[in-house]
């Protein structure tokens, strides 16, 4: 079920961007990376984005991201003797959600934004040969604000800060604690 | 009846007699120990020892020679100019991991052991707990002789090399003859909950 609605949010973000030049949405894709507070980890994202409504002084915004980062893992064996062995591994962490943004303009090429989603974060469980082991769904939340400024017609460059709300997650017989976050995060965009 | 008490002589032949048992007892203990490793261990350099050893990794160093009498459950990890020879009365549950240039067994006229051959035994020896299979592992369709060059520390296991990433270990129902799921997870950013 949680599978499904990720592909499902998927499609349906991919199908809505790829049609928002030809529906009068503006679109853009946005890349970028940024560092969370708790853990103290480093993770990337895209954000594929429309405008719905643009006036001289705002804009209404929709995106879809998806934002991962990844933790290092030890996975404990017991082998048939009885020995006890450890092996490397990797937790993956993604994070799709559906925000809503309000775009303030400042000036012709400053603006600032806040906004909030909401979503699924998919942690996987992989061994040292990205063999998947096991995996857990979430749900997460985030809110944002920023500064965004036009570099030209076609692109942007933005500074911004987010809050993250996220659900302690299970893997193996495991339950890990999470703490809600802030994080800071920097991104280059291209309009289209 | 008053009982007549015994001779001096019967009993300085009684006490004899008992420690003669109890010194034979642990002289005997003591060799038997002497020969039997069941602990991991570093062959000395340079000397050729006799042993039967159990359920113990054990390196080889070049200029060392281990001749083994049985073993059973055992990892050894010879270095190029090393000799792990013997295994008079068996081998059971055996794996070698061998440099090119160490002495080894002939895996063809022996059964109860696998030979794989490692670029650095030494490398492997420090990293066989998050490497290697546990001796008493087998991977499938070993029948007990396998012969396996291995990428980095990782083990070949007849069609798959761990180094080099792809192969049975990560990808199908063959999970490395370690157990099929690991039994728990650490993670270096999240704590666990108690």
């Amino acid at each position: 079920m949680k599978k499904t609605l990720i592909t499902i949010l998927g499609i349906v973000g991919l199908a809505s961007t790829a049609q928002a030049d030809f529906m009068g949405v503006n679109g853009s894709i946005m890349l970028g990376g940024g560092y969370m507070e708790d853990p103290g980890e480093g993770y990337g994202f895209l954000q594929l984005r429309g405008t719905v409504y643009e006036d001289d002084a705002f804009a209404h915004n929709f995106f879809i991201e998806f934002l991962g980062h990844s933790d290092d893992a030890e996975l404990e064996f017991v082998g048939r003797g009885g020995r006890t062995f450890f092996e490397d591994g990797d937790i993956n962490f993604a994070n799709f959600t559906l925000n809503y943004e309000l775009e303030a303009k400042l000036s012709s090429s400053i603006s600032f934004y806040a906004g909030a989603g909401a979503g699924i974060e998919h942690i996987s469980l992989d061994d040292r040969f990205d063999f998947s082991i096991d995996s857990d769904t979430n749900v997460v939340g985030q809110a944002f604000v920023g500064l965004r400024a036009k570099l030209g017609n076609s692109f942007v460059a933005q500074i911004g800060v987010r809050h993250l709300w996220r659900e302690d997650f299970s893997l193996l017989d495991d339950q890990f604690l999470t703490e809600d976050t802030t994080a800071y995060d920097l991104s280059i965009g291209f309009r289209f | 009846m008053n009982k007549r008490p015994d001779p001096p002589v019967t009993i300085s032949v009684r006490v004899s007699r008992f420690l003669f048992f109890v010194g034979a007892a642990v002289v005997l203990a003591s060799c038997s120990g002497s020969r039997t490793v069941d602990a991991d261990f570093t062959a000395p350099p340079g000397r050729a020892l006799n042993k039967t050893v159990m359920g113990s990794d054990v390196f080889i160093a070049k200029g060392s020679t281990l001749e083994v009498l049985y073993s059973s459950s055992n990892r050894y990890f010879v270095e190029a100019g090393g000799a792990l020879v013997g295994f008079k009365k068996g081998a059971n549950r055996t794996k070698i991991y061998a440099e090119k240039g160490a002495l080894v067994p002939n895996a063809g006229s022996q059964s109860g052991f696998a030979i794989y051959t490692v670029k650095d035994a030494s490398k492997s020896y420090r990293d066989r707990y998050k490497e290697l299979l546990p001796a008493d592992v087998q991977p499938p369709n070993a029948n007990g002789r396998v012969i396996a060059p291995v990428v980095g520390v990782g083990v070949g296991v007849n069609r798959g090399f761990f180094g080099s990433g792809w192969g049975l270990w990560g990808r199908g129902g063959f999970r490395g003859g370690r157990s099929a799921r690991p039994t728990s997870v650490r993670s270096s950013s999240y704590k666990r909950k108690n």
